[in-house]
């Protein structure tokens, strides 16, 4: 029994209610005050926008290894170039980018194309559940998944905005993943499956052994290109075979893991409730290191040349050494930070939940800039072609360039 | 706040003054106290206080941020808008606040209110039951505000939470680690067979013991499935309507699967505890049995030996006494020696935390409210009467006494305005009050040592008293030095002295059950080890000699009884399990950081900023008045104090009437002080019909202005006066007089009308599921009624109306009602009744005339307490079904006197959720001038509360 969304809005999620009432005799035939705050917001399925050329982040972290890498810079100080309203709100991914055209994926269960430079809507599609993942785009398809929809990975194709082929896979919070010319995604249901790009036919599915409450998951796959790396609820790191799906290794963290994983050289980085770093051998699945930022870590990491970087739920970012987790540095923020932050060239950028988007300096951790914002940021930025895209919990996308210097 | 809310509410929507005769009864909430409020600006929250505690103000300020940011990293989430904590430094005070219009109870640790988001929060003497509560309540914003996200990221309409079990036992579980109380409440309801499965927690909605089973449940899920689970269902809570559906998705069990698993894990634990423990029914003999008791007291009186103690037995609070001897398995007849919250002297007992003492001479020594703040009271055992009552200046409230031995000085526990607790000395001879203790510590339950030379209290002054741990420590009196006499992490509460002075009994949670347990004492040293005496499944409380035995309060079944143990010398002396008690000097001690204004911009006067609290509006189409529409909006400052009240719509039936029919009323309620006022202006036009002649419908306008006043003499009495001048011009609706006589019509006409009326009104009634039971209510009104334009209209009023509620049994009491109504005067309105609510079994209103009178009496029992209905979909469970036999007589004429007309018969009451009761009566009307019986039967069903 599932809800059923409406077009109800607050402006704030702490606004005092405004009771819409009714009489009782006669006939009811009115709306009161609480009429002002409701919006419309219907969306038609339209096409697509054209893409153009430009730098391109087509799945969650950037690619396959979630590294939240950018090497084209984005200097601040920063302006608005533009904001956009997507009519709801954002799970814990980001966008995508393609040739000039992004996309994101609503709670609400549609996907919005936006012009990257202008801010204009380019076309939307809507699905049957929310999109909490970052959509998949692949050549002229996008993939995404769903939660309490019946089938839950979805591609489209990009021009039409036609569907190419669904499958039930279960529910699906996390991002899927396109490595080795298959899509890989996770489910609640606790299965990581690998589907063909053409026809979504599935090549192989791996199962969690059922435990009740423990055993789904959340946390985006990463991939190195031979093996498929997964978090999961009851806290394990599970490696599996790309070809075959088969488990190569498993590690255990202390706590579930939700964020995503990311992978570097050699090493798998795996963020945990429980508050630790785990630094993986993805040989061999032997823990190498841990840190402890002593807070829940939610968000997942960004992974540069020689430094990995977290934000944890009780404030503040911390940069580890990749190669034995020692502490580079540490920046301060105003409130606990849900979401992996981005390195892009020699900044880090990452927002809180006080509203606030951070440029953090690579090497010192000083803070460089700040811009407060409407409302929490919960996702981590995305950086293509120069821009700098966050999404905001009021359901605003916002697009940021340089400042002119 | 008194009545002006209600008589507010009269005036806005019924302009007939005399449909306002049901609704002047209801006990007072007076704003005795004057407070200087003043605002403290901290990086989350503004945190109101009134000078007096400023500095409890700012250690409440360091809790709230602390808890603050403990919460959004369990949350994963913060709070968008600046949180309004409204700080009280007692709860005497807290009772006072406006920020709610109902009463509050003595049990309500504080509130969230999600309208505006505010938090009140009255502080105890505990800086660590602060910490708890502060914490607790902001469970709730954030709750609120993270399930507000969910759903509105969803695009859902945010105008649902989890359910209550959830939400409650989640703030209990995210506040304060799984304690001894709560461990108490649970072992017993698994030992004792009551624990309530989750797929039936409807079954103890809003009770505390939902609330540390909600707790227990979601102890049980963070410990078996993960703490981010929790999280995860809030997460989860836009996929489905049912919280059960949210449930399942999230830990992968349905409410019966898990409550299997979880019940099998509480048999598990708690079931072993019977190999060494025992509940205390199984191992004492009971010294009561009905409501709930504590403070027990022990006094010999004229060669009777008597247990003297704190009972709500019968719904009012009072101070009971039982043989302390009395022979055989069942409990002894209690009798009542202080009648309690009947009366404003004894306007309400504390009664879990106030201890009571008999002096050697037979003085016995208690607390109640009385007015403002409380009193220590004094009453002679021997005369059976009242002998002095002393309030104290600065004091607020007062908790255990203890005489010292030569009877001339009362120790006692307080809180002063500022919040502090600390102990003192009354010398009534002396009219001296000394302060003993003066810190920041929480001072508790002094006893008086036989010597006099000292005073054994507890208090949070230990090193880990942040953390909620409470010693016993010795003051003497002389010096006014403090020693340790226990030292440990646990809590050790309600000292008693033997009364040859050589040991002390006294409770402690060592173990995790609280236990009574004996110190040997030499002087005012420790003697020897501290030894359990008790060994029980549950807990004791306040443990006192009773010539050479123990009786103490007992917690089982869910219930605080009073229990008789054995011999305490004996107990001692085969006691297993002991204690090193470590006594020293209390020097070690801690410090609850604050935060105070850094200056005079983040610490503010309070000043009113009035904000949204309702709006309301509506188009009606209604075959006989036509359509309308309009709005009603109301605003309220933070602290509820002042509140405005706007009303417009229009009844126009074609666009020429537009202008003209426009309704108006605005309206001020002032409730700072204790004298509330309400004023406002109105214009009313259109159609309309008299409810005392519903056949007759006429047009009207008219416009004025109104002045209402209320003085509540005390909670249960108060004067109220009102008074308004309205314009009226009326005219006879033409076409809607065929069914009414000619010569009953009102005549068109204009006056200017100026009316006054005042009333005394009482009411001290205790209320059962159905209506009162207990106690009376009466009120007198007296109005005046002229029309200074023209003298149309010329009439006075007398309304009286006696209510008197007689105990049969716990549950059971005969009602009685008496009145009378009378209208005289040219224009005088009609009074009405008939119906299910007064003079049963005629047409609802169908008995008119300018004077009337009543009397009902009637008989209410009850029949049923709960019964489930089972469907597919879950169980839906039906409380409350309350019987009544009832007489009723009266009559009501113009100018002759009519007929009496009566009924009597039998009904049915079911109490839905407290808010609605439905009524279901059988019986015959007696009629004919109270000649014959009706033939058949009447039948009538309608809804409202007992009168």
């Amino acid at each position: 029994m599932r809800r059923v969304p409406d077009n109800h809005r607050e402006g704030s999620d702490e606004a005092p209610r405004v009771i819409a009432g009714f009489g009782v005799a006669g006939v009811i035939a009115g709306l009161g005050i609480a009429a002002l705050l409701l919006s419309s917001c219907s969306t038609d399925k339209l096409r697509l926008g054209t893409p153009r050329s430009g730098d391109s982040w087509r799945m969650f972290g950037g690619g396959p290894q979630r590294a939240n890498l950018a090497t084209v810079p984005v200097v601040p100080p920063l302006v608005r170039a533009w904001e956009y309203d997507a009519g709801s709100g954002f799970g814990p991914a980001s966008v995508s980018v393609m040739e000039g055209t992004l996309f994101v994926g609503t709670l609400k269960g549609d996907l919005r194309a936006i012009d990257l430079a202008t801010g204009k809507e380019t076309g939307s599609v809507e699905f049957d559940g929310p999109v909490f993942g970052t959509p998949l785009l692949l050549g002229s398809r996008i993939v995404v998944g769903l939660s309490g929809a019946g089938k839950n990975l979805v591609c489209r194709n990009l021009r039409t905005g036609a569907e190419d082929w669904s499958v039930e896979t279960g529910d699906i919070e996390s991002s899927p993943l396109s490595v080795g010319g298959m899509i890989i995604a996770a489910t609640l249901d606790g299965v990581v499956a690998a589907y063909d790009t053409t026809l979504g036919k599935e090549l192989w599915a791996y199962v969690l052994q059922p435990s009740p409450g423990r055993h789904g998951i959340r946390s985006s796959p990463s991939s190195d290109g031979a093996v498929v790396v997964v978090g999961t609820d009851g806290g394990d790191i599970i490696a599996l075979d790309l070809a075959t799906g088969r488990q190569r290794w498993k590690a255990a963290a202390r706590g579930a893991i939700f964020a995503p994983t990311s992978i570097g050289g050699d090493r798998v980085f795996a963020c945990s409730l429980d508050g630790n770093v785990y630094a993986i051998d993805i040989g061999t699945g032997a823990v190498i290191w841990t840190f402890d930022t002593g807070f829940p870590l939610y968000g997942g990491a960004a992974v540069g040349r020689e430094m990995i970087v977290a934000g944890t739920s009780g404030g503040g970012l911390v940069a580890l050494s990749r190669s034995d987790g020692s502490i580079l540095w540490r920046a301060r923020t105003d409130a606990g930070v849900g979401s992996a932050p981005a390195i892009v060239g020699a900044f880090v950028y990452v927002g809180d939940l006080e509203r606030n988007l951070y440029a953090i300096d690579a090497a010192t951790g000083a803070e460089v800039w700040r811009e407060k914002l409407d409302s929490r940021v919960r996702t981590t930025p995305v950086s293509a072609d120069g821009w700098l895209v966050v999404l905001a919990e009021d359901r605003s996308v916002i697009c940021f360039t340089q400042a002119p210097r | 706040m008194s009545r002006i809310v209600i008589c507010l509410s009269a005036v806005l929507l019924l302009p007939t003054a005399a449909a306002a005769q049901f609704f002047y009864f209801g006990r007072n909430k007076v704003q005795y106290t004057a407070f200087d409020w003043h605002v403290l600006k901290t990086e989350h929250f503004d945190i109101y206080y009134y000078s007096e505690m400023a500095d409890l103000a700012g250690r409440g300020a360091a809790l709230a941020e602390e808890s603050y940011a403990v919460l959004a990293t369990k949350f994963n989430h913060n709070v968008a808008n600046r949180i309004p904590l409204v700080f009280y430094s007692s709860h005497l005070h807290f009772q006072q606040t406006n920020i709610t219009p109902g009463f509050i109870p003595e049990g309500v640790g504080g509130f969230f209110e999600f309208m505006k988001g505010r938090v009140v929060i009255p502080f105890n003497g505990s800086m660590w039951d602060f910490r708890h509560v502060i914490r607790h309540e902001l469970v709730h914003v954030f709750t609120h505000s993270k399930i507000n996200r969910v759903l509105t990221d969803h695009r859902i309409a945010p105008d649902q939470l989890p359910p209550l079990w959830f939400i409650e036992g989640l703030a209990e579980y995210w506040s304060i680690d799984w304690d001894v109380q709560a461990d108490m409440i649970l072992r017993d309801a698994v030992v004792s067979g009551y624990l309530v499965p989750l797929a039936s927690m409807d079954a103890i909605y809003g009770s505390y013991l939902m609330y540390k089973e909600g707790q227990a449940v979601l102890e049980f899920i963070g410990a078996t499935y993960g703490e981010e689970k929790i999280l995860l269902m809030m997460e989860n809570f836009w996929k489905s309507e049912r919280f059960e559906d949210v449930f399942a998705a999230t830990t992968g069990r349905a409410y019966d699967e898990f409550d299997r698993e979880w019940t099998y894990a509480l048999r598990k634990k708690y079931y072993p505890l019977l190999s060494a423990s025992d509940l205390p029914g199984s191992v004492t003999a009971p010294l009561t049995s009905e409501g709930f008791n504590s403070k027990p007291v022990y006094h010999e009186r004229d060669g009777k030996k008597e247990i003297y103690f704190i009972g709500n037995r019968s719904g009012y609070t009072g101070i009971f006494r039982v043989p302390s001897d009395a022979p055989g398995p069942d409990a002894p007849e209690a009798e009542l020696v202080v009648q309690g919250e009947k009366f404003e002297e004894f306007e309400a007992f504390h009664l879990f935390q106030s201890k009571i003492d008999v002096s050697a001479n037979g003085r016995l020594a208690f607390v109640t409210k009385s007015g403002e703040n409380d009193a220590l009271h004094v009453y002679d055992l021997g005369a059976d009467e009242m002998q002095a009552t002393y309030h104290f200046a600065g004091i607020v409230v007062i908790g255990t006494v203890s005489w010292s031995p030569d009877g001339s000085r009362l120790a006692f526990s307080a809180i002063d305005k500022s919040g502090t607790s600390d102990l003192y000395a009354w010398d009534a001879a002396a009219e001296s009050l000394e302060r003993l203790t003066n810190d920041a510590y929480d001072d508790r339950d002094p006893a008086w040592s036989p010597d006099g030379r000292t005073i054994v209290f507890s208090s949070d002054r230990t090193p880990t008293g942040n953390v909620g741990s409470y010693n016993l420590f010795v003051l003497d009196v002389p010096s006014g030095e403090v020693r340790y006499l226990t030292r440990g992490t646990e809590s050790y509460a309600a000292p008693s002295w033997s009364p040859q002075g050589d040991a002390i009994l006294f409770t402690s949670d060592i173990g995790g059950v609280r236990n009574v347990w004996m110190l040997k004492m030499n002087g005012d040293r420790p003697y020897g080890p501290m030894r359990r005496l008790t060994s029980l499944t549950t807990a004791a409380f306040d443990p006192a000699w009773a010539d050479g035995k123990m009786v103490y309060a007992a917690f089982e079944d869910f219930s605080f009884q009073l229990r008789r143990g054995g011999d305490i010398r004996t107990l001692y002396d085969t006691a297993s399990v002991s204690r090193i008690p470590a006594p020293g000097s209390a020097d070690t001690l801690w410090r609850q950081p604050s935060i105070a204004g850094v200056d005079e911009l983040t610490d503010l006067r309070y000043e009113k900023e009035f904000s949204l609290d309702v709006a309301y509006s509506e188009i009606v189409t209604d075959p006989v008045f036509g359509t309308y529409g309009g709005a009603y909006l109301s605003l309220s400052d933070l602290l509820g104090n002042e509140q405005y009240y706007f009303l417009i719509y229009n009844t126009a039936q074609s666009s020429e009437d537009l202008v003209s029919s426009f309704n108006v009323a605005i309206s001020r309620v002032s409730l700072e002080r204790r004298t509330n006022y309400a004023y406002g202006i109105y214009r009313f036009t259109g159609r309309r019909y008299d409810l005392t002649d519903p056949a007759e419908y006429f047009y009207e306008k008219v416009f004025g202005g109104y002045l209402t006043m209320s003085y509540p003499l005390s909670t249960f009495r108060r004067f109220s006066m009102r008074m308004s001048i309205s314009s009226s011009e009326k005219d006879v609706t033409e076409g809607l007089l065929i069914t009414t006589p000619v010569e009953t019509i009102d005549l068109s006409r204009r006056a200017l009308f100026l009316s006054n009326s005042l009333s005394y009104t009482h009411d001290n009634s205790l209320w059962g599921p159905s209506g009162p039971l207990d106690g009376s209510r009466y009120s007198l009104t007296l109005a005046y009624t002229t029309d200074v334009r023209s003298s149309n209209a010329n009439y006075y009023s007398v309304i009286a109306d006696y209510r008197r509620y007689f105990r049969i049994a716990q549950r059971s009491a005969f009602a009685m009602r008496f009145w009378l109504f009378y209208n005289d005067g040219t224009e005088s309105r009609r009074f009405f009744m008939g119906g299910s609510w007064d003079l049963r079994g005629y047409p609802r209103w169908s008995i008119r005339g300018k004077k009337l009178w009543l009397i009902s009496q009637e008989l209410r029992f009850p029949l049923m307490d709960r019964l489930g209905l089972g469907f597919p979909f879950g169980t839906i469970s039906l409380r409350g079904f309350r019987g009544a036999l009832f007489f009723d007589a009266g009559g009501a004429w113009d100018d002759e006197y009519r007929e009496t007309l009566g009924a009597l018969g039998a009904g049915l009451r079911l109490n839905l959720g407290g808010a609605i009761i439905l009524r279901y009566d059988i019986g015959k009307r007696i009629e004919n001038d109270f000649n014959d019986f009706q033939r058949g039967l009447f039948y009538q069903f309608f809804f409202g509360w007992d009168f």
